[in-house]
């Protein structure tokens, strides 16, 4: 698998707090990555070092197999837009002006892009209304917009949907995923609204304390996550062995508690049980949600 | 760095600081010589010694800067644009010199427009000047050599605070305390040349003749400024961009020591921009 983003043992330290502590991870081509972590955990000053507004205590990255410390990682990080907290945007300019003077800083000979991205991002008919007269969602829009001159391969955007209101939450994801398709653009996105993250993502790392806990795809992160009979039964050994002989998926989790991953005849399970003199306590369904298993990884407490 | 300097300059001159600015320079230039003209007018003045107000320009010039650079360099940071630049392939040090090269270029113009402003409408109000044009230019290019010191030194401050509202803040305090110095030392030091004026007898006859001319000699002890004190004091005199101003406005020719003002403006410049672009190279932005 192609890499674009590798991170090894990276650490920020400010002072004596560790923001990064080790995070390690790596960004597949073409995905839609998701960074999960609660506040704190280190997401926003893992994109600030990616952007070059940082730089890191020890360890090291790559961004298009360059590292940090080479003097190719400007050429690298021109193949990127990005969108740290807040969108980078001159307030007292127009979405056309600010993606004019983008266009100036990168050299492109034309503006041609200019009215293509303003539609893209639905900002086609803001005319000369000063970006500081924008709603947020219209200004989360333009710092995408701006992100996206140059015709980047990678696009950063940390928590692209804080604060938008429901439509707009929709047509950013719909837009996220339109560049991610149809312009095959690798998207690594942070988001608190996790249910809203496992509609994109195609990949996960979860970070906790400065450090990648784990990292998935999204067809894993379901396995994990699929929905499931929890039962209670009075021996989990002897319903193996009749799970077993119904050739079924099931994963024993305790002596008394199993999960049983598909669809059964329960009264021909509960006769079966009983032939081998085991009760069934209880059972339900059970579905854990990308924010469950985010809690079950890192832990239940409380923001530090 | 080319492409970020087109992008920047186009923004210093397409943005509203720069016009504001220039406006207001221009209606103040015109004023002074409208409100002179008044003046000359109802006090049936003859002879009309202008020439000194062409310097004003140059002694308000760190008030401005400080505006102009909090606004225009500060507000990256507010608004977050130093980001884009970063990514775009620039690094911190290119931003440092590319924010100093159209702040310096800003300020130059705002310098020659005052001066051509109150030039022409004091030539066409009262006629000519008593300074040659020459002259008038030979010190506003020693000027020019200020306005960037002054706009390096305001830029420091402002990229290493990192925000619009405290840069405007600091660099105003800046310059009003730049500008009560140097008046402060302007006033000590022609007192001590009055004082050495009466001394006719005891300076060398060299050096009275350079403070018969220039209206002030350097190293020369009197009783109430001398040794290390007064050392100092004349280094401020030279090197304060404010002094330097002041003592354009009261000259008929280049100062006495413009050669050493031109060093300390050149040092000024490079000081302040090596502590910039190091402090902002090692600052973690946002």
């Amino acid at each position: 698998m192609e890499y674009i983003i590798k991170t090894n043992d990276l650490k920020k330290n400010y002072r004596s707090f560790k923001a990064l502590d080790g995070l390690s991870l790596n960004v597949p081509k073409g995905s839609i990555y998701g960074l999960v972590g609660r506040n704190g955990a280190g997401k926003t000053t893992f994109f600030r070092i990616l952007c070059g507004l940082q730089e890191p205590s020890s360890g090291d990255y790559e961004i298009y197999g360059v590292k940090n410390n080479d003097r190719g990682i400007m050429k690298s990080r021109r193949r990127m837009g990005a969108v740290v907290e807040t969108p980078s945007i001159y307030l007292d300019m127009s979405a056309q002006q600010n993606l004019k003077y983008q266009c100036r800083m990168l050299g492109l000979p034309d503006y041609s892009c200019v009215d293509e991205l303003l539609k893209l991002v639905g900002l086609a008919n803001t005319g000369k209304k000063k970006a500081k007269n924008f709603s947020l969602g219209m200004k989360q829009r333009l710092g995408i917009a701006i992100a996206l001159v140059g015709e980047p391969d990678l696009l950063i955007l940390d928590e692209p949907i804080n604060g938008l209101d429901p439509q707009g939450i929709v047509e950013m994801r719909e837009l996220i995923l339109k560049l991610n398709r149809e312009k095959e653009i690798t998207v690594m996105i942070s988001s608190h609204i996790l249910d809203e993250l496992a509609k994109l993502a195609t990949y996960y790392g979860f970070v906790d304390h400065g450090r990648v806990v784990r990292e998935m795809s999204a067809e894993e992160l379901e396995n994990s996550c699929r929905k499931c009979i929890r039962m209670e039964v009075t021996d989990t050994a002897a319903m193996a062995r009749v799970l077993d002989g119904m050739e079924v998926e099931y994963k024993i989790l305790s002596e008394t508690t199993a999960d049983v991953f598909a669809k059964l005849n329960f009264s021909k399970l509960s006769e079966a049980l009983a032939k081998e003199n085991c009760e069934v306590i209880s059972m339900n369904e059970h579905d854990e949600s990308l924010e469950g298993f985010f809690i079950s990884l890192v832990g239940g407490g409380g923001n530090d | 760095m080319i492409k970020l300097l087109k992008a920047e300059f186009a923004r210093c001159f397409s943005g509203k600081v720069f016009w504001l600015i220039a406006l207001f320079t221009l209606v103040t230039a015109s004023s002074f010589n409208f409100i002179k003209y008044i003046t000359v007018k109802r006090e049936h003045q003859t002879e009309v010694f202008n020439d000194s107000m062409l310097y004003i320009g140059l002694i308000s010039i760190g008030m401005i800067a400080a505006i102009f650079v909090a606004f225009h360099a500060g507000g990256e940071f507010d608004e977050g644009t130093v980001r884009n630049k970063l990514i775009a392939g620039n690094t911190k040090t290119g931003i440092y010199l590319c924010h100093l090269a159209v702040s310096s270029v800003a300020m130059i113009i705002i310098q020659y427009l005052f001066f051509f402003t109150f030039y022409v409408c004091s030539y066409l109000f009262f006629g000519a000047f008593h300074h040659s044009f020459s002259v008038m230019m030979q010190l506003q290019l020693m000027g020019v050599l200020g306005t960037v010191a002054v706009t390096a030194f305001m830029l420091m401050i402002t990229m290493i605070v990192r925000s619009r509202t405290i840069a405007v803040t600091v660099c105003m305090t800046a310059a009003v305390i730049m500008f009560i110095i140097g008046v402060a030392l302007i006033n000590e030091l022609e007192e001590h040349s009055m004082e050495l004026m009466a001394m006719e007898d005891i300076i060398s006859p060299e050096k009275y003749a350079i403070l018969n001319k220039y209206s002030y000699v350097y190293g020369v002890d009197s009783e109430s400024l001398s040794g290390t004190k007064l050392a100092v004091k004349e280094v401020l005199y030279d090197g304060l961009f404010i002094c330097q101003a002041f003592r354009f406005s009261s000259e008929r020719e280049l100062p006495y020591h413009w050669e050493f003002m031109a060093v300390y403006n050149i040092a000024v410049t490079l000081v302040t921009t090596l502590i910039g672009t190091v402090s902002f190279h090692r600052l973690d932005l946002k």
